[in-house]
């Protein structure tokens, strides 16, 4: 079902990416591409979570990363979504599971997704991430390897985790049938580091007003991109958006724009109505704390403790501090004039502390709005309600600008 | 705050079995397990609803000022949601300092040499948020030895509770446990070999129904007085205030003890929040057959995701094993406790059939 999905989607964002040569249908294109490499016989296939693991590890072998959450996005923007929910739901699943969680258990028993010879994830963001990664080696009898990641950078820390991603880097050798090439791992950190680079001319792009970026694809982009981290395909996507997003400033093609707002946590993968109403309100999404570049450049020659630093530094480890220090520079490079935490349910680790988000912002003049909405599950969405949510707070902001 | 007793501004409160409450000892300080009774709706204002009952309930106690009297708090990265009621802690709760200790999820040499390292900075840290906290390895050994012989006077209490002919019943089992939570150490022991003398001279009586209870924090007696009051009786209590707390000594005199007690803390049977689903399965499997239950209940605070996602595995297997096994979910106050009652009475009133495990 899934492959098949997957075909489809090959073969239409092929056909609008040679009629367009819009970024988005390369992306989307290679995307499909990479999901259906998962599924050609003899490839070794590794789960990975690729906003959070350093893919350019397993960009180094020749297997193929597979993320089972950026695939249950795919699902749930789909109808298969639910039906994918209710059959982890009937094993025992609760509705308090996170969706993303359901619909890969669920398609998983569906037997909807490539299997694993490896699975890899992280300790941090989120515990529910780690257990389904866990349920999934069971039921594919495969080994799960657990990268901790410490809630603080130490010298000590830095030693855990690289000494744990060359380990891991031995596990993914042994399923590629080939020992690490230092060279393709240099490689891989030198594409990562211009990913990176190109990454940083997008965010300066993305200063322009109006923002010359649609904040659903941005924030989008911003977490399933990941999947191509380390490989020259993500150097490719960053180049093409910075083109058209250069092409949008030169042409001044994007529409007038009120308010601008900064935008935390993740979007809903279901159709929904949330960035038409922004759209209606002329309120835009210039940044989203997913793209932010948090990390420094990777010394290619000590590639271990460079990728190590990298995991460290992500903001979603250790302590709410790491989210709200950059607020005040975000705010003022990017004109930001409101925020918007996107709360669903089941992220503890986005949630939890939204009332120091929601201080922080209020200190700096910036209204916060915590928009509870699921991420995979539309069975509990309301369209109207959620366009009351939205439209008070553009008032609010409206007010504010009056 | 009513779980402390003694010294109050001695007092470090934690909020997890994965603090080693013998650097806190070593300190010179009174280690207390954070038990609080508000109302979790309390940290609504603070905290995002769909948050565990447990941690709300510390929050609101906190803004409540029931904590005020703890010289701090250490708050273990027990979960996504310990770490933000750090963040929160920190950044709203003035009068009671907060510090973080990160807790590996893994237990491979790697990480107990991690964790270690991770103590010592702990150790440096509590140094130097309270005066006069002083921790020398001199004073850390002295701890490990009271602690194992706390550990040692459990085991028999436990054990006892176990027994076909049991001398001692959950309830006050429970009642031990919660009061090693909050009692210094010293004079639990004394309690402790009161108690136990005391028991020798008991008659043993058998319980109709031996359940083994099983899951996160449980710090009211709801479940197992109701179990008692259905004739059945909770034989295992594998909890973190429970089993899960006092298993496993730490190696005594050791050239390093932050390494004995990081060894002891991450290996020791484990709590769902740690790597080792299977593990965890097999543990149990043994509790119960050992102490020969007729069936697994199994609680979980609402939104605790180290729990839920088990469920559906640990519910399978039992079941198929021919082992009865209920999931009670409950909102930490157990306030739905005539729902509770039923679902116990339905389940402690099982075929005998069924009771038996095939495993």
């Amino acid at each position: 079902m899934y492959e098949n999905m997957m075909h489809a989607m090959e073969r239409t964002t092929g056909e609008v990416f040679r009629e367009t040569e819009s970024a988005r249908s390369l992306w989307m294109n290679e995307w499909a591409k990479l999901v259906l490499r998962a599924f050609e016989p003899d490839q070794k296939v590794i789960y990975i979570s690729a906003y959070a693991f350093p893919l350019e590890l397993t960009a180094a072998f020749d297997v193929v990363p597979f993320d089972f959450e950026l695939a249950s996005a795919m699902i749930s923007s789909t109808k298969m979504g639910v039906p994918t929910m209710i059959e982890a739901e009937e094993k025992g699943y609760s509705q308090d599971v996170c969706s993303f969680h359901r619909i890969a258990l669920g398609a998983s028993l569906l037997d909807y997704f490539p299997k694993p010879e490896l699975l890899l994830t992280t300790s941090f963001f989120c515990d529910g991430k780690f257990k389904t990664n866990e349920l999934l080696s069971i039921l594919h009898e495969k080994e799960a390897m657990l990268l901790q990641v410490p809630a603080e950078i130490s010298s000590d820390a830095v030693r855990y985790v690289e000494k744990q991603l060359r380990l891991a880097a031995d596990r993914i050798a042994a399923v590629a049938g080939h020992p690490l090439d230092e060279d393709r791992l240099k490689e891989a950190v030198r594409s990562s580091n211009r990913a990176r680079r190109s990454q940083q001319r997008m965010l300066e792009l993305l200063k322009h007003r109006p923002a010359p970026w649609g904040g659903f694809e941005l924030v989008s982009f911003s977490i399933n991109a990941q999947w191509f981290n380390g490989t020259p395909l993500k150097e490719r996507l960053n180049f093409e958006f910075v083109r058209q997003m250069e092409k949008a400033i030169e042409a001044d093609g994007a529409g007038p724009e009120r308010h601008r707002i900064y935008w935390l946590a993740w979007i809903p993968t279901y159709p929904n109505n949330l960035f038409e109403v922004l759209g209606e309100h002329q309120v835009s999404v210039p940044l989203c704390e997913t793209f932010r570049v948090y990390w420094d450049e990777i010394d290619e020659e000590k590639p271990f403790e460079g990728l190590a630093l990298k995991c460290l530094k992500h903001p979603y480890i250790g302590a709410a501090a790491r989210r709200t220090e950059p607020l005040e520079t975000v705010a003022e490079e990017y004109a930001i004039d409101a925020a918007l935490l996107f709360a669903t349910p089941a992220c503890r680790h986005a949630n939890a502390a939204h009332r120091v988000l929601r201080d922080r912002f209020m200190r700096l003049g910036i209204p916060l709005l915590t928009l509870d909405m699921d991420i995979g599950d539309p069975r509990g969405y309301s369209p109207e309600g959620t366009r009351a949510r939205l439209e008070e707070f553009i008032e609010i902001l409206d007010q504010r600008g009056d | 705050m009513n779980q402390i007793d003694g010294e109050r501004t001695a007092t470090v409160v934690t909020t997890c079995s994965c603090v080693p409450e013998e650097i806190i000892a070593a300190a010179g300080f009174h280690p207390v397990r954070l038990l609080p009774l508000a109302p979790p709706a309390d940290a609504d204002s603070h905290v995002h609803p769909n948050t565990c009952g447990y941690l709300k309930s510390l929050l609101a106690a906190a803004l409540e000022g029931e904590a005020s009297g703890a010289s701090c708090i250490v708050i273990a990265n027990g979960c996504d949601g310990m770490r933000k009621l750090y963040d929160i802690w920190d950044t709203y709760v003035s009068d009671v300092p907060a510090l973080f200790l990160d807790v590996p999820k893994k237990k491979d040499a790697d990480s107990i040499r991690f964790f270690a390292s991770e103590l010592r900075r702990f150790a440096r840290e509590l140094e130097g948020a309270l005066p006069g906290a002083e921790v020398t390895d001199e004073g850390l050994q002295g701890a490990i030895q009271t602690r194992n012989r706390v550990r040692l006077l459990m085991g028999e209490v436990f054990g006892l509770q176990r027994e076909k002919q049991a001398r001692v019943r959950g309830s006050e089992a429970f009642e031990l446990c919660l009061a090693g939570m909050r009692t210094p150490a010293e004079g639990f022991i004394s309690n402790l070999e009161e108690f136990l003398s005391s028991v020798e001279e008991r008659e043993p009586r058998q319980t109709e129904r031996r359940i083994l209870l099983t899951g996160n924090v449980i710090d009211r007696p709801d479940p197992i007085t109701v179990i008692e009051e259905l004739g059945s009786g909770v034989v295992v209590l594998d909890t973190c205030i429970g089993i899960r707390h006092y298993d496993t000594p730490v190696e005594e005199n050791a050239a390093d003890p932050m390494l004995a007690l990081a060894m002891r803390y991450l290996t020791r049977p484990s709590c769902p929040r740690m790597e080792g689903l299977e593990e965890r399965y097999a543990h149990l499997e043994k509790l119960a057959v050992e102490a020969e239950v007729d069936g697994i209940v199994y609680s979980c605070v609402k939104f605790c995701d180290n729990l839920i996602y088990d469920i559906p595995t640990m519910s399978s297997r039992f079941r198929k094993a021919g082992m009865p096994f209920l999931f009670l979910e409950n909102d930490y106050t157990w306030s739905g406790s005539g729902q509770m009652k039923t679902r116990l009475q339905a389940f402690t009133e099982l075929e005998p059939g069924r009771r038996k495990p095939d495993v």
